[in-house]
């Protein structure tokens, strides 16, 4: 398999560069038969990096140790599920993995791409494609999955303990494709500028492949998260971490990407605006994976010492610098056909989100970097911790909820006062009476209180919009309510699945405000049967079992949870230790509900049988996990296709001569 | 060289080749010449898009007294002829739902009238004295 998988991976690297070169020549040589050729090179990529993936599950599965990365990553042991997050557990995998998702995504694109971007289209081709060279060429030079060993080990190494979690079968792969899946946006916009098409029509695929993007870096960043809490062992989901920040700033900047591009969409306006910000988006990707492969700061996430980072600097500075050419060249073409009328306005709330979530991009990007930077100018490595980042993100998230209550609600062009009080009237008594009733309850963190009144703010905004509209249908049409709620919603697919991603950015605040301020921990060491008490919570330990397996040793620790001198629940706790990487890994035990959640976890096993475990109470961070199907719900059906019947554009006070045939633009 | 090493060499030869056989087929069968940029091709959604675009500017236009009644019905008129075509050859090449043609007909005649209201929330061309918006669910205001 690792002469298959070697060749289908020169067959793809000469594939991508000459669909590169082909697409650009055919285009400024006006022959439509290179450029034809290099759109099929391109779906061909994509038969060939299958073939190459194929290869490498099938040398997994076989256990065929005489390839280096098989032997790296995986053992005899190791169960067969484990394949699949084996193939992407190291940088040579990765890379693969990221390559052929670029190559899918880049398949689909172009096939599905608007009738009237064709035009654009064989340089979009060329910047995929672009891309997509990169990584063939460091992966057949630099870090190639099927080089072999001299020799075949009797046994592999072994997949990192780690990595054998649920949520790793999720977390990595979302969270590269989302990465990766940014260059497509990307493409459209440079294939836009560079064929001088710097009107509105790469404005769809744009804003569709944005949002797959979003939803993917979304969703592997709560499994992270999720990941973070179930297995690491200390409590919490989000540490900060360098790496976590590398996949949170590119997710920010595609969020602002996303609300700034319906704009453009419904107005024609802030044309220049989104091709900065989707150049912004695909730097800070390309810094994320930059990041990932060798970057300067030690994490949990990279893939340790690697030579690949110079390289990845390399592709990122022109990543960065070659765009921003670009979009200088075509500055003088990119005009708005609409100016701003009123800074009461959905326009212009969508502006003031853009800065809010590019703040905090920059302060998150700050933090990152500033190690690096305190170490070159004072010779000191100054870490930025956690402080920093909740002093600083905090307030301005806050801000950015709400922004994301009142945005929707006001309307395009400019608002009126009577508009105004009639649609934030109602949300905002909504969340005033949230924020009285919590004080009342005796409920005095400033902050908090903040979070709680401006999530019911939103929340009320959402379902007063949705009342509304099922209302209106009802009588109207005479739907009953259930009918006339779910015709409404697809009626209007972006906007209302809009809502629900908002209604789970809502949960989202809940599990972190929740978690932030009001979480308890206690840390005891218990023999069997001693007893500690937590909140209201009363923990009896019964006792360890230990079961030695092929890899590692199991202890599993059973806990009786009592409240009120009442069982609730028995629970139980592992911490498995493995030799061959000498190291330990933990599954907490949690006690879910939408209240609090008890979360139980062995940090240390000692010889006389006691176990020292963490232990904590989190409120309302069950939200914060349902909130991530509840995203995908929303996104879906945002993005599901609809047959353009009566369009709903946003009239301007423009002049027509008569019989002048309109345009789009 | 085993059996297995044989097989994938043989796999990747014909992946190789197949590879060169699609991308060489562009330069063998005929192809259109490549659009030209200034004229986009348009499918008849996008078209009637365009007009409807067209229509509800116009219509606001009109309401915002911005535009005499005289301009309004001539500019009206000449977008309603260009839509009319347009759905007209939609149904003849046998390219549309009749009854969405008919819905858009409809609206047009009525919209000749000048009946044809905005909706306040997503700015669509609905009927006048429809409660709701049929695109979005607004709750449709009295014209005044």
């Amino acid at each position: 398999m690792a002469e298959l998988g070697a060749i289908s991976l020169w067959i793809a690297l000469a594939l991508a560069a000459y669909s590169t070169i082909g697409s650009v020549a055919g285009k400024l040589r006006l022959s439509p038969a290179l450029v034809d050729s290099s759109q099929t090179a391109m779906y061909a990529v994509g038969l060939a990096l299958l073939t190459a993936t194929l290869s490498l599950v099938v040398a997994f599965i076989s256990r065929d140790f005489e390839i280096a990365y098989v032997a790296a990553h995986s053992d005899l042991a190791m169960p067969s599920r484990f394949t699949w997050v084996a193939f992407y557990a190291g940088n040579e995998g990765s890379l693969l993995y990221i390559a052929t998702i670029l190559a899918i995504m880049s398949a689909i694109a172009v096939w599905r791409a608007p009738e009237k971007f064709k035009d654009a289209l064989p340089y979009t081709t060329a910047v995929l494609m672009l891309t997509l060279t990169f990584f063939l060429a460091v992966m057949a030079v630099m870090a190639n999955p099927f080089d072999k060993l001299p020799f075949v080990p009797l046994d592999g190494e072994g997949i990192n303990p780690l990595l054998t979690h649920f949520g790793m079968f999720f977390h990595p792969p979302a969270l590269m494709a989302g990465l990766i899946g940014i260059t497509v946006p990307f493409a459209f916009a440079i294939g836009s500028l560079l064929a001088g098409k710097t009107g509105d029509e790469w404005v769809d695929a744009g804003r569709v492949w944005g949002m797959v993007s979003w939803v993917l870096l979304a969703g592997g960043l709560l499994l992270g998260s999720w990941w973070a809490y179930t297995i690491l062992g200390w409590g919490g989901f989000w540490f900060w971490d360098p790496v976590e920040n590398a996949a949170f700033m590119p997710w920010l900047g595609i969020t602002a990407f996303i609300h700034s591009i319906m704009v453009q969409k419904r107005r024609g306006m802030f044309r220049m605006w989104n091709i900065v910000l989707i150049n912004v988006a695909f730097g800070l990707a390309l810094y994320g994976m930059f990041m990932n492969r060798g970057g300067s700061v030690p994490s949990v996430h990279s893939f340790g010492a690697s030579q690949l980072g110079w390289v990845f600097l390399m592709f990122l500075a022109i990543g960065v610098v070659v765009p921003f050419a670009i979009f200088i060249w075509r500055y003088p073409l990119l005009k708005s056909v609409q100016n701003l009328d009123s800074m009461l306005s959905r326009e212009a709330a969508f502006l003031v989100n853009n800065m809010l979530l590019l703040a905090i991009a920059f302060v998150t990007l700050w933090g990152t970097v500033y190690p690096l930077i305190s170490r070159l100018t004072n010779d000191e490595e100054i870490t930025v911790a956690r402080p920093f980042y909740d002093q600083v993100n905090g307030p301005l998230m806050l801000g950015l909820i709400f922004l994301m209550g009142i945005g929707p609600l006001i309307p395009w062009r400019k608002a009126g006062m009577a508009t105004l009080r009639r649609t934030l009237l109602p949300p905002a008594v909504a969340g005033l009476a949230t924020v009285a009733v919590l004080a009342i309850l005796g409920l005095h963190k400033e902050y908090a209180l903040l979070a709680f009144g401006l999530a019911s703010f939103v929340t009320g905004g959402i379902l007063m919009e949705w009342y509304r509209g099922t209302r209106s249908r009802h009588r109207s049409s005479g739907e009953n309510y259930a009918t006339a709620f779910l015709r409404l919603i697809a009626a209007n697919r972006p906007r209302y699945g809009g809502y629900i991603v908002h209604l789970s950015v809502v949960m989202v605040t809940l599990g972190i405000v929740g978690t932030s301020f009001f979480s308890t921990q206690r840390d005891v060491v218990l023999s069997p049967g001693e007893s500690a008490v937590v909140e209201d919570y009363e923990l009896v330990f019964l006792g360890t079992l230990a079961t030695p397996k092929s890899n590692r040793t199991e202890f599993e620790s059973t806990v009786q949870v009592f409240r009120d001198g009442d069982l609730l629940d028995t629970i139980r706790t592992k911490r498995a230790f493995y030799p061959s990487f000498n190291m330990a890994s933990t599954n907490a035990a949690i006690r879910s509900t939408p209240i609090e959640d008890l979360y139980i976890v062995p940090s240390e096993n000692l010889p006389d049988g006691s176990v020292g475990f963490r232990i904590l109470v989190n409120p309302l961070i069950w939200w914060m996990w349902v909130a991530g199907p509840v995203m995908v719900l929303g996104t879906v059906i945002a993005l599901w296709p609809q047959k353009i019947r009566a369009p709903a554009p946003v009239p301007s006070p423009r002049r027509f001569a008569a019989g002048h045939r309109p345009s789009a633009a | 060289m085993d059996a297995e090493t044989v097989i994938s060499i043989f796999v990747g030869a014909v992946l190789a080749a197949f590879s060169f056989a699609v991308v060489a087929y562009a330069f063998v069968r005929g192809r259109q010449p490549l659009p030209v940029a200034d004229s986009p091709p348009e499918t008849d959604d996008q078209a009637l898009a365009d007009i409807f675009d067209s229509i509800t500017t116009l219509d606001l236009e009109y309401q915002l007294g911005r535009m005499p009644e005289e301009d309004f019905q001539a500019q009206f008129q000449a977008y309603r002829v260009q839509a009319a075509t347009v759905l007209r050859d939609q149904l003849e090449a046998g390219r549309g739902d009749p009854a969405w043609v008919l819905e858009q007909e409809i609206l047009l005649a009525r919209g000749v009238a000048g009946n044809a209201a905005v909706c306040p929330d997503c700015s669509a061309a609905v009927l006048e004295g429809t409660a709701a918006c049929p695109n979005c669910g607004a709750e449709m205001a009295p014209r005044s």
